[in-house]
């Protein structure tokens, strides 16, 4: 990463509706919460909660109703997703691309190498730090295994050296190898100044990996603080009785 | 122009690799093959019959392919979540069309050129020559419908779900192809009106200028192929203006 990122969230509202004949579902209301600079946060709730919501509107796949997003203090553009790596929930990539063809697309979107030996090199690292075998490289994304395409979509999130990771239940699917392994390289990055936002239902591995937590409930922000908070307090703001 | 370049190689590499390219080469070529030794030996009127019948598959069959692949483009990949990374990087929407397009037509284009490559090698091998200027011709400006089918595709990909998208794509395709022979039966019943109606739409929209015979290119000459290649260009910038802006204004994910 070059730069710390800070995200700050103001007044969000965002509704969808499914059709026209059912009443529009409030997915967040008035959400205001900041996700500090260097640091990794939690975002957790009950499922339905808004948390992949949240994550989306960051990203610019979803369009708020009102409210700001703001980074480092200015509202987002689409230029700031250049400084953005995003792993999804589940891991559906393009099944006819190679694996190292679909990270190399990947890098050619968010930053043109300047020549081929450099986007071999960049390449070449992040296969490296996902721990996949060299094997896999030219293996058509269709004959990998849910393991393996969640490790690839974990490349696919660093390999242009975003300064802000947004992680939506990144340890689904992956073997206990795997999460050690993505574990590590979450806790070693937030120590070289990365920042991340990591949604999860593992309040074990949120504790270890996090420094702050946001809790929603149904849309609103119930809790937003540091990660040293107890359990039962805790699971207090999931239940609804702060 | 990397990133554009990037979007066209990702989105060409996937469909020439997908399921659909070599089944449609086979069959297309098996077409194209019966369709060509039925014209070239036909004398007789039920041969003619069976030219008119493979061609009409053949264009049928390129069409389909274009409408399929546009809905796999966008709305496939919409809708099953592939396009979610790729659409949360820095890539303005409408140069992510573009490219997505551009991927597209080279796909129809090298799909196109097998399909022509495998019709001459039968010609040659049945000892009747090399093609015309006017049958390149009519294949040319058939592989220009074929594009604007795909442009429209996208179109309708840029706002609908994968039914929708196909549905809609079918039925504005037929539309296309009947309005010449409608605005015409209306002339000459009357109806002024309507016959108004009628001309202007088959103005903007007539896919019959796509599907035209060696012989009549060759009676109406080189004018009315190049007025077809505008038609088509415009009708192509006209569609991928259009998805560029609704899709701008659309959330990626549903």
């Amino acid at each position: 990463m070059t730069q710390k990122a800070k995200i700050e969230l103001h007044d969000i509202n965002k509704t969808f509706r499914n059709d026209i004949f059912t009443h529009p579902e409030k997915a967040l209301e008035q959400v205001n919460c900041s996700f500090k600079a260097g640091r990794a946060t939690a975002l957790l709730g009950h499922n339905g909660a808004g948390k992949t919501t949240s994550m989306r509107l960051i990203l610019g796949l979803l369009k708020q109703d009102s409210g700001t997003i703001l980074i480092d203090g200015t509202p987002m553009r689409r230029e700031d997703r250049r400084r953005i790596g995003y792993m999804p929930e589940t891991s559906k990539l393009p099944p006819d691309l190679c694996a190292e063809e679909l990270l190399r697309f990947q890098l050619n979107l968010f930053k043109a190498p300047s020549s081929r030996q450099e986007e071999r090199t960049t390449v070449g690292t992040t296969w490296e730090q996902i721990g996949l075998s060299s094997q896999h490289r030219l293996k058509k994304i269709r004959h990998l295994s849910k393991g393996m395409g969640r490790r690839l979509s974990w490349g696919l999130a660093i390999i242009h050296n975003p300064d802000l990771l947004i992680l939506d239940e990144p340890f689904t699917g992956l073997d206990p190898l795997g999460r050690q392994d993505l574990s590590k390289w979450i806790s070693d990055w937030v120590t070289k100044g990365g920042s991340v936002i990591m949604s999860t239902h593992e309040l074990d591995l949120a504790r270890r990996l996090c420094d702050d937590f946001v809790v929603l409930r149904t849309g609103r922000v119930a809790y937003s603080g540091d990660s040293k908070i107890s359990d039962d307090r805790l699971l207090s703001f999931f239940a609804g009785a702060p | 122009m990397k990133m554009l370049l990037s979007i066209v190689c990702g989105t060409f590499s996937s469909l020439r690799r997908g399921p659909v390219f070599l089944p449609v080469l086979f069959f297309g070529a098996l077409i194209s093959l019966f369709a060509s030794l039925a014209s070239s030996w036909g004398v007789a009127e039920f041969r003619k019959i069976l030219f008119d019948v493979g061609s009409f598959g053949f264009h049928i069959a390129g069409n389909i392919v274009a409408m399929v692949w546009a809905a796999q483009t966008l709305a496939v990949a919409r809708q099953d979540g592939t396009l979610e990374i790729q659409l949360a990087s820095p890539v303005p929407r409408p140069l992510w069309i573009t490219g997505r397009f551009l991927g597209l037509a080279l796909a129809i284009i090298v799909l196109g050129c097998s399909m022509l490559a495998i019709w001459q090698a039968s010609l040659l091998v049945t000892g009747f020559g090399w093609m015309t200027g006017a049958e390149l011709a009519a294949f040319t400006l058939q592989g220009v419908g074929w594009l604007v089918v795909a442009s429209m595709g996208l179109f309708f990909a840029s706002f609908c779900g994968l039914v929708t998208t196909l549905f809609s794509s079918i039925a504005v395709f037929l539309a296309g192809l009947l309005t010449e022979l409608v605005a015409e039966t209306i002339l000459s019943e009357g109806g002024a009106i309507l016959a108004k109606i009628f001309q202007w739409f088959k103005t903007f929209w007539n896919l019959q200028h796509f599907n035209r015979t060696p012989t009549f290119l060759e009676a109406h000459g080189s004018e009315y192929f190049l007025s077809g290649l505008a038609y088509g260009g415009f009708l192509i910038a006209f569609f991928l203006t259009a998805a560029s802006l609704i899709f701008s204004r659309r959330e990626a994910v549903f």
